[in-house]
């Protein structure tokens, strides 16, 4: 996936301003940013939902992606296993009753499969959503801060599936849970001001945190020059 | 599934039992009240030269104050359509891998004919009930069926166009009503006749609705109708486009 020059403007406010990006076509790209970064903007632009201003935008050879936001938005007149028939059928999932049912199965929701998303706790809103992502099976997957307040749990089976995700799929997140993500990163990207600060492979014995500090301030420094 | 998406929000939806609920007591309460009148007047009609016939005194008018009755419930459920996705923030399920977004129109325009069979169900029983006293004519029954028909198309493809420009349903909804009875209004007998050919009129549904009523079927109120429906059908693609530009 490749980002060339990309510029996002709404409201009289540039969200994106000339992004220059490129990523890998497979593994965990952790994205970090402070609020206001633009992470979540870029997430909705490599999703398609948002059109961009200029620039381009090349998603090489992916077909179809699938977003998990934040926060996570359900249908609230349909049960937890109606939801995930809905999405199914809107993605053409092969078998999708049985897929339905797999996931529902794995990721603990069966339960409340009968219930209402509207009446869903936040532990679960996080499992329904979760298992839309791994239902739809797409090739890139958006992860808008998945991380944020899942219990012990559901972060073990999370890290789980991305484990294997990160072996077919190019997965990017949006996250500021660096411990968590340092485990899982293959790419780290750290924007500020709707720019990319920093882009590269991450090496094991680095420090998440460090590459973000390091980046921000090189960000500062810039800015105090500009 | 999409469709049955649809059919569960809108069957789940409460305020939809209600609102009919309210509709079918209106139009039943309106045809009793026709009725007793007629059956009052019969013998001093009967006595005229040309009494008026059963389609024309009970049939028409009773079809005239269903559609009116049936503007509350099209500005509901077309109101809710696509505003409820913006407000719902699920919009992006029905986005997302997308090329088209008139199949996305079309998936949300074609349930609201669910609704449609309430009306169909009522005009039948009144059918029903009429022809157990008397005589009515055939084409002019058919061609207000029609016109019932084409009007909830038209009215529903306006309404999903509306909803589609705004955030809230309770806008959304409020502003269907405004639009819906502004051309009712403007629709009316004697709206500006002083200024030759009203022009306003013919602009408006429910003057070819009327012409059906009598039975006056023509290629320009078909063409009004199944155009303006695929016209504002077209709109909303070109909106759910927009919303791209400022999501």
């Amino acid at each position: 996936m490749k980002l060339n020059q990309v510029f996002l403007k709404r409201s009289k406010q540039i969200i994106l301003d000339h992004l220059q990006l490129q990523l890998p076509t497979q593994g965990v790209v952790v994205l970090l940013g402070a609020n206001g970064a633009g992470k979540s903007s870029l997430l909705a632009v490599m999703a398609g939902l948002s059109e961009i201003d200029g620039g381009e935008l090349d998603r090489g050879g992916i077909k179809q992606a699938f977003l998990m936001p934040e926060p996570a938005s359900f249908y609230p007149h349909l049960t937890v296993r109606e939801q995930l028939q809905f999405v199914a059928g809107l993605n053409q999932v092969n078998d999708a009753k049985e897929q339905v049912e797999r996931q529902l199965d794995q990721w603990q929701l069966l339960p409340v499969a009968d219930k209402l998303t509207q009446h869903l706790s936040l532990g679960y809103r996080q499992r329904l959503s979760l298992a839309q992502l791994d239902l739809v099976d797409a090739d890139l997957l958006l992860l808008d801060e998945p991380m944020n307040g899942m219990d012990p749990d559901l972060m073990q089976a999370f890290k789980q599936r991305l484990k294997q995700w990160q072996q077919s799929k190019l997965v990017v997140m949006a996250t500021h849970i660096m411990h968590e993500a340092q485990a899982h990163a293959d790419w780290v990207v750290v924007m500020a001001a709707g720019q990319v600060k920093y882009s590269s492979a991450y090496q094991e014995t680095e420090d998440l945190s460090h590459i973000y500090q390091t980046a921000l301030m090189g960000a500062v420094e810039e800015h105090i020059k500009s | 599934m999409m469709h049955r998406k649809e059919w569960y929000s809108l069957w789940r939806w409460p305020k939809l039992w209600l609102i009919l609920a309210v509709v079918a007591f209106v139009a039943g309460w309106m045809f009793w009240q026709m009725i007793d009148r007629y059956s009052s007047l019969q013998l001093s009609m009967s006595a005229l030269p040309n009494p008026p016939t059963l389609t024309e005194t009970l049939w028409q008018p009773w079809l005239m104050t269903l559609s009116q009755l049936m503007l509350l419930v099209v500005a509901m459920s077309a109101g809710f359509s696509i505003a409820q996705e913006r407000s719902q923030k699920t919009l992006w399920y029905l986005m997302i891998n997308r090329n088209s977004y008139l199949a996305v129109v079309w998936q949300k325009y074609l349930p609201q004919w669910l609704l449609l069979l309430f009306f169909l169900l009522l005009m039948l029983l009144a059918y029903i009930l009429l022809s157990l006293g008397g005589q009515l004519s055939q084409q002019l029954v058919a061609t207000g069926c029609l016109g019932l028909v084409l009007l909830f198309g038209w009215l529903s493809a306006l309404g999903t166009w509306l909803s589609s420009m705004c955030h809230s349903t309770g806008t959304a909804v409020l502003l269907n009503l405004v639009v819906f009875v502004g051309l009712w209004v403007i629709g009316g007998e004697g709206v500006g006749q002083s200024y030759g050919l009203n022009w306003l009129q013919l602009i408006t549904p429910v003057h070819h609705f009327k012409w059906l009523l009598v039975g006056e079927l023509s290629v320009s109120t078909l063409v009004y109708f199944v155009g303006g429906a695929a016209c504002f059908l077209w709109l909303t693609a070109h909106q759910l486009r927009v919303l791209r530009k400022s999501a």
